[in-house]
């Protein structure tokens, strides 16, 4: 029998080896919280540009930087996206400025609106300085339960005589207000 | 002060002296009597698994230092001394045919100064820099193995590994590649004694020749990998095995089941060695049924206790003997068998579009990481050895020990099988009378020519796995390795960035391998364990739509009175896995608060099933295994209580799966409560990248490395305000983040 012997702790060592871990209970865990400061939280309908989370509400031509910690530069076709859970009885609000500086080379500047590439509304600006405008939103444009985008198109930006760089409007906040 | 080539050089000769010490009082205690030559080459290669076994013990007792390792040294190597193991023994082997004799010397010491200068140039290979010496240098900081779980390959064996720390003590990084250098040097040494011994003398050298000059076997035996030292240790079991057959020696059952069992502890690939041993003596011993026991029992039990230190460590540490393999037999936290199922499907293929590219790609190509050569195409031709019976013992061995390479498709895995290949195909050329010998001259002298770096150059690809070019003042430390390794390995710089910048304490995730074995900061590889996948995981989620939680799934049903509640998947297939970012429990529209006495669980992956309960949208439970029914998770309250909803926020990167709702009453009846759930879509999130590197730090993680090649590396890049992350280092297109 002796030769038998280390083939027999072999085996029965192998076989102890083949016990996992068995599957555990565990206590619910710490519950987390949203950063401070993080703006944590679902995309919503209305954006200030200095909001933690703006940069999530952003898809194009506005600048990444926000200026005196209250608002940024558009480009030539800004676009926005906001998320909205229902569409009736809202209105679209933009809180914007038409700066002194760029008006002397471009005049009067007027706003396009368009909501899922569709036109809805125009915003005339004969002066510059700052304004806040609501538009009401036609029925059947905007989308419960999605995304929206929403494009806020000058007719005419400012252009740098020295490098081509390009400025358009103000902005500090957009979005659907009841 | 000492130059440090004096330190490597020492290094790599003392842990070659001690093993073949060991060898040498193995060999001779068991009153085996060999030819002078061989024996010098095979004390080594019986003496390595015992100076490793020993290393390995060292460390398991916290004593992995360099004044140990060097006081355990000096006491074998005085009580070889003492026994005579220096003075040779044996009588000399057949002579070599003299051109032959001349043609080998030539090319061998040609190329061995070649391997040589390479060998002892600053270590830069990938995996020798990442984990095969970055473990062993954590080994030689702690002393000792220390419970590593983030690190799927400090669950490999390391039996080589271990000789590599022993050298690494004292000469550092290219003291343990030199002792890689040592096998390279064996190898052929023990294929040219097999063809003294067994009337195969120039077959023995040609097939020495064509395996050494390979430039795959080259530049894995000049770095800090084992799969040259695998492949002579493959073949001296053969010799072992041959030369049992020829002499009957029982006292060869020993190193035969040590060499066996340390293939195992070198590569997992290697322990078919086993298996050979055990059929060739079944074989042989067929009808000599009590000696087959014997030899059986003594070659079985020296095989396993080799191999038993590495199934030991890990089944204690990790739960599971052969990890990271086998990981859905042998269920653990650390590995899953989700990763484990693509790690294996990758290296199966390694994004060839056909393995009839395999020929050509590991022969001339160089895409599978090196190349032996073209005139290995002619290997085919190794199968008319068939006709002797040498021939059909190297072929059987060729198949065994190629067997893994179904595996693992990178030309390294075959360099086991490859000595006797080559000494088959010798063979066949020289068994053609006089034409034959000037074919195996000629075919030798194309493989140097083809195989010489610069030429080699010419025909492979740039990625090619291959030597590069080493100066002797780069080789000996003259000029300083400071520049060789910022030249030669990008990486490099990052690894000197991590030391400098990162607390010793600090942890670092990494989504790309970095050098490890030039930092001794602990690093976190996003691929190497589950843990730090699921780091990975919550990083990526910010950044891929299908990861965000925004498919809701509610499953209402009439109120009643449940202890425990369990979701519970039907469907079956690959490659979705399930997940669950959060689990709520509702009456009457108001969500239960997770009390501390509710008991959570899951299966598969039960460990992480608390992440479905973090109140996380950048955390989520996950199966980590392809679709099958009867996976659930589940919730036991401790008590009954009214319920009736239950949602759950899933990713979209799911698509197969099928839930139904089941509860289990106060009597203990489980029941169906809903057949399936009403979905809808949740707004997108945002500030995610935020919440994600909150998460990272809670898990105690406050750096990270990201590849200007990583996937979403321009992400972390643009937006590292919405991170909350700040650049602290760059080199090469690595750049070091601190999480603020």
């Amino acid at each position: 029998m002796r030769p038998f012997r280390p083939v027999l702790v072999s085996v029965l060592l192998v076989i102890l080896t083949a016990c996992g871990e068995a599957p555990e209970a565990y206590a619910p865990p710490p519950q987390r919280q949203a950063p401070e400061g993080s703006g944590y939280a679902y995309l919503g309908r209305y954006v200030h540009m200095n909001d933690i989370n703006a940069e999530a509400y952003l898809v194009h031509d506005v600048a990444p930087a926000v200026e005196s910690g209250a608002w940024r530069w558009t480009w030539r076709r800004p676009e926005l996206r906001f998320y909205l859970r229902e569409t009736a009885g809202l209105e679209f609000a933009l809180d914007f400025a038409i700066a002194d500086a760029t008006f002397r080379q471009t005049g009067p500047v007027t706003l396009t609106l368009f909501l899922n590439g569709q036109r809805f509304s125009e915003v005339r600006c004969p002066r510059p300085g700052a304004r806040q405008v609501r538009v009401p939103v036609p029925a059947g444009l905007a989308h419960a339960n999605a995304v929206n985008t929403v494009v806020i198109q000058p007719d005419k930006v400012w252009v740098s005589p020295t490098d081509g760089a390009v400025l358009g409007f103000i902005l500090s906040g957009a979005g659907f207000v009841p | 002060m000492i130059p440090q080539a004096v330190y490597i050089l020492f290094g790599f000769a003392y842990t070659v002296a001690v093993a073949a010490a060991l060898g040498k009082l193995l060999l001779r205690g068991l009153r085996l009597r060999f030819f002078r030559e061989e024996e010098h080459v095979l004390a080594f290669l019986t003496g390595a698994p015992l100076l490793s076994t020993l290393v390995f013990l060292l460390c398991t007792a916290g004593l992995a230092r360099k004044g140990v390792f060097l006081a355990v040294g000096a006491v074998i190597l005085t009580v070889a001394w003492r026994r005579g193991a220096h003075r040779p023994q044996g009588d000399p082997l057949p002579p070599l045919d003299p051109f032959w004799r001349r043609l080998f010397l030539l090319l061998f010491a040609a190329f061995a100064l070649l391997y040589w200068s390479n060998s002892m140039a600053p270590e830069i290979s990938p995996d020798g820099t990442s984990y095969h010496l970055g473990l062993v240098a954590r080994y030689l900081r702690e002393h000792g193995f220390r419970r590593l779980t983030t690190n799927m390959y400090a669950n490999l064996s390391q039996g080589v590994e271990m000789l590599f720390l022993f050298a690494f003590a004292f000469g550092r990084h290219s003291a343990a590649a030199m002792v890689h250098f040592a096998f390279l040097l064996a190898l052929p040494l023990a294929m040219v004694c097999y063809g003294r011994r067994f009337q195969a003398a120039p077959a023995g050298a040609c097939g020495a020749l064509l395996v050494f000059l390979s430039p795959v076997v080259g530049v894995d035996g000049i770095s800090a990998y084992i799969d040259v030292a695998v492949a002579a240790l493959a073949f001296t079991l053969f010799y072992f095995l041959q030369v049992w057959d020829a002499e009957r020696a029982d006292g060869l059952w020993i190193p035969i089941g040590l060499v066996a069992g340390f293939g195992y502890a070198a590569k997992y690939t290697a322990v078919l060695g086993v298996p050979y041993a055990l059929g060739f003596l079944l074989w042989k011993l067929r009808r000599k049924r009590a000696l087959l026991l014997r030899a059986a029992a003594t070659v079985a039990a020296c095989a396993f206790l080799m191999m038993l230190p590495w199934l030991a460590k890990n089944w204690l540490w990790v739960h599971n003997p052969v990890s990271p393999f086998f990981n859905a037999y042998f269920p653990n936290r650390y590995v899953t068998p989700g990763f484990e199922g693509e790690y294996v499907a990758y290296l199966r293929n390694y994004g060839l579009k056909s393995r009839w590219q395999i020929p050509a790609q590991i022969t001339i190509g160089g895409t599978l990481s090196g190349v032996f050569g073209p005139v290995f195409l002619l290997a085919p031709l190794a199968l008319v050895a068939l006709r002797w019976p040498m021939g059909r013992q190297l072929l059987l061995a060729a198949l065994i020990f190629g067997i893994p390479y179904a595996q693992n498709i990178g030309t390294r895995f075959l360099i086991p099988a490859a000595p006797f290949i080559a000494i088959a195909l010798a063979m066949v050329f020289l068994g053609l009378g006089r034409a034959g010998r000037y074919a195996g001259v000629a075919l030798v002298v194309i493989h140097a020519v083809l195989s010489w770096p610069d030429v080699l150059a010419l025909y492979t690809g740039p990625t090619t796995w291959r030597l590069v070019k080493v100066t002797w003042r780069e080789a000996l430390r003259i000029k300083p390795e400071e520049g060789f390794l910022r030249s030669n390995l990008p990486s490099y710089g990052i690894a000197r960035l991590i030391e400098r910048n990162v607390p010793p304490e600090g942890a670092v995730l990494t989504f790309s391998p970095v050098p490890e074995a030039y930092t001794s900061r602990n690093v976190l590889v996003g691929y190497q364990s589950a843990s730090n996948r699921v780091l990975q995981d919550i990083l990526w989620t910010p950044l891929t739509s299908d990861f965000a939680p925004t498919w809701l799934l509610r499953f209402r049903f009439p109120g009643q009175s449940l202890r425990r509640m369990r979701v519970v998947q039907t469907a079956r297939g690959g490659p979705d896995y399930w997940s669950i970012s959060e689990m709520r429990v509702y009456a009457d529209g108001k969500e239960y608060p997770r009390a501390a006495s509710w008991r959570l669980r899951a299966h598969p992956n039960p460990w992480y099933v608390q992440l479905a309960f973090d109140n996380s949208a950048v955390t989520r439970w996950s199966s980590q295994q392809t679709l099958f029914p009867g996976m659930f998770i589940e919730a036991d309250f401790g008590a009954s209580l009214p319920v009736d909803e239950v949602r759950l926020a899933c990713a979209h990167d799911q698509y197969k799966v099928r839930l139904r709702l089941e509860g289990q009453t106060a009597a203990g009846q489980w029941k169906t409560l809903a057949a399936k759930p009403e979905e809808s879509e949740a707004p997108p999130l945002s500030g995610m990248r935020r919440a994600a590197i909150e998460e990272v730090k809670a898990r105690g993680v406050g750096y990270l490395v990201v590849s200007d090649a990583d996937y979403y590396a321009a992400d972390f890049r643009a937006n590292f305000a919405q991170w909350g992350i700040l650049e602290i280092a760059e080199s090469n297109g690595y750049r070091l983040y601190r999480l603020l």
